[in-house]
């Protein structure tokens, strides 16, 4: 028999409200059973270290929940570009859940790692010829809270790289839980604080348009989780002479790398945009250039398959 | 008898320079009997062109008011004005500059009140039309903004009522090939 709800017509013919109530109480049980008004069931789901304050935490969440729930997510290139059947919220989630599974906040206590093992081969012939990497003493740097403020930073891979330069596996603790580097693929990522207060002068850091912007700042620190050999972590290069970041380690010579994953995310979410107005997706529009200009002319496509030590 | 003329003569030049001189005055104060034109050209935004020629005013068309058209000019050389630069980009405390300098999303931003006043009175495109190529070609602002700029300018261009024509010759091949990236303007 079919649950009727709200039937004037079941009134006029005499039914007490009793009943109506208790069909209504029925129809709400059962939207409950078959999961209405709850998370999708696709939700990328993380581990949130103790370094993250709740509030923070919150909107990581809400960021994750809204993407679930987007739809029409569409991209010519993105598919190929990340190594999926199509570009729905469904397939990026189980893509961004490989590669990022921890968050850690900006107080998060960088020397929480300790040695695993040691004199370990890495196996290939860059592993320990690159001279000292000043981009991995800044991120480190970073959680120091010296002069620089950060919107996020793959610390995993941070730290899997300062093992492979000192030939060791490093082992990280993280939301009471120990977590051995052996793999970029780890997924640890970093929010700085300032990931959380940044916003344009008219909205807020709740605003769709930030919600984009924080989750295409996600995948692509999901890209650094990939990568081989010298380009393990899809690292980036310094900016040359003449460009905006001139001097930055914030440019590519992957046309693969984070910064395409950035602007392919961002121009799907572009289109999916239903609540946006101009300014949003000026706003949209602006960061998406930011990112394509970071991809240098000399640009070619690397080996997105992660390395693993063990 | 002789002093008789003279004081005639007298008389009647001092009579025809004042009737000279009353209708020079009404003359210049009477109102005009058509509206005064002004300049159809945009205001120019001055601030920060570089030495490139100024792209042509194509307004002259446009049905709006005279004041309309001023709040619009006024709102554009503000927006121009307000553009993040390079040196914006790297003044800011992201110094390791791997994500955008908020100045980038802020100069988005102004773009976009721009594209929704373009939005609500499309007849104000043929103004904005100078306004972005004078952005995308301005090397000093921000490469972002420019290249948001040019994918605008070619995007209204095709809008525009009035021809507007945009080569890629005009531009660094670089913030073409950052426009081409860029979704099309909704």
């Amino acid at each position: 028999m079919a649950i009727r709800i709200c039937s004037e017509e079941r009134f006029e013919r005499g039914d007490n409200m009793w009943s109506w109530i208790l069909n209504l109480v029925a129809v709400v049980v059962v939207f409950s059973a078959l999961g209405c008004g709850s998370d999708p069931e696709h939700m990328v789901v993380l581990t949130y270290d103790a370094s993250l304050s709740e509030n923070q935490r919150g909107i990581v969440e809400d960021d994750l929940r809204f993407f679930a729930n987007l739809e029409n997510l569409t991209s010519s290139t993105g598919p190929e570009l990340l190594g999926i059947s199509d570009f729905s919220s469904l397939s990026l989630s189980y893509w961004l859940a490989e590669r990022v599974k921890y968050i850690v906040g900006n107080t998060y206590d960088e020397n929480s790692f300790t040695v695993h093992e040691e004199d370990v081969d890495y196996g290939d012939d860059t592993s320990n010829k690159e001279d000292p990497s000043d981009e991995k003493d800044v991120s480190i740097g970073v959680l120091n809270g010296q002069d620089t403020q950060i919107l996020m930073a793959n610390y995993g891979g941070v730290v899997y790289l300062e093992g492979k330069k000192e030939s060791k596996i490093y082992s990280i603790s993280v939301a009471n839980t120990d977590i051995v580097v052996a793999s970029p693929r780890v997924g640890v990522i970093l929010a700085g604080d300032y990931v959380f207060t940044l916003q344009t002068n008219d909205g807020s850091v709740e605003d769709d348009v930030m919600r984009f912007f924080r989750l295409s700042v996600l995948f692509h620190e999901a890209r650094h989780s990939d990568g081989n050999g010298s380009n393990v972590c899809f690292p980036h290069s310094e900016c040359p002479e003449g460009h905006d970041y001139e001097g930055s380690i914030g440019c590519d010579t992957a046309s693969n790398g984070a910064y395409q994953v950035s602007v392919v995310t961002l121009n799907a979410f572009y289109e999916a945009c239903n609540n946006c107005d101009s300014k949003d997706h000026e706003v949209l529009t602006a960061l998406i250039a930011d990112f394509e200009s970071r991809i240098l002319d000399d640009a070619a496509t690397m080996d997105i398959a992660p390395e693993r030590i063990r | 008898m002789k002093k008789q003329y003279l004081y005639l003569a007298i008389v009647l030049l001092t009579g025809l320079v004042i009737v000279y001189y009353t209708n020079g005055t009404e003359n210049r104060s009477e109102p005009p009997k058509e509206p005064i034109e002004t300049p159809s050209a945009p205001i120019e935004p001055s601030v920060k062109a570089e030495s490139k020629p100024k792209p042509k005013s194509t307004v002259s068309n446009s049905p709006m008011s005279k004041t309309e058209k001023s709040l619009f000019q006024i709102q554009l050389d503000e927006t121009f004005s307000a553009l993040p630069t390079k040196e914006d980009v790297k003044g800011h405390p992201l110094k390791n500059g791997e994500l955008p300098s908020p100045v980038v999303l802020e100069g988005g931003r102004l773009l976009g009140t721009v594209v929704q006043s373009l939005r609500n009175n499309p007849s104000q495109i043929p103004e904005a039309l100078p306004f972005f190529q004078t952005c995308a070609q301005d090397d000093r602002l921000a490469t972002a903004i420019r290249a948001s700029c040019l994918r605008k300018l070619k995007d209204f261009a095709k809008e525009s009522p009035t021809s507007y024509q945009v080569r890629n010759e005009d531009f660094p091949k670089r913030i073409v090939r950052i426009s081409e990236k860029l979704p099309k303007t909704k």
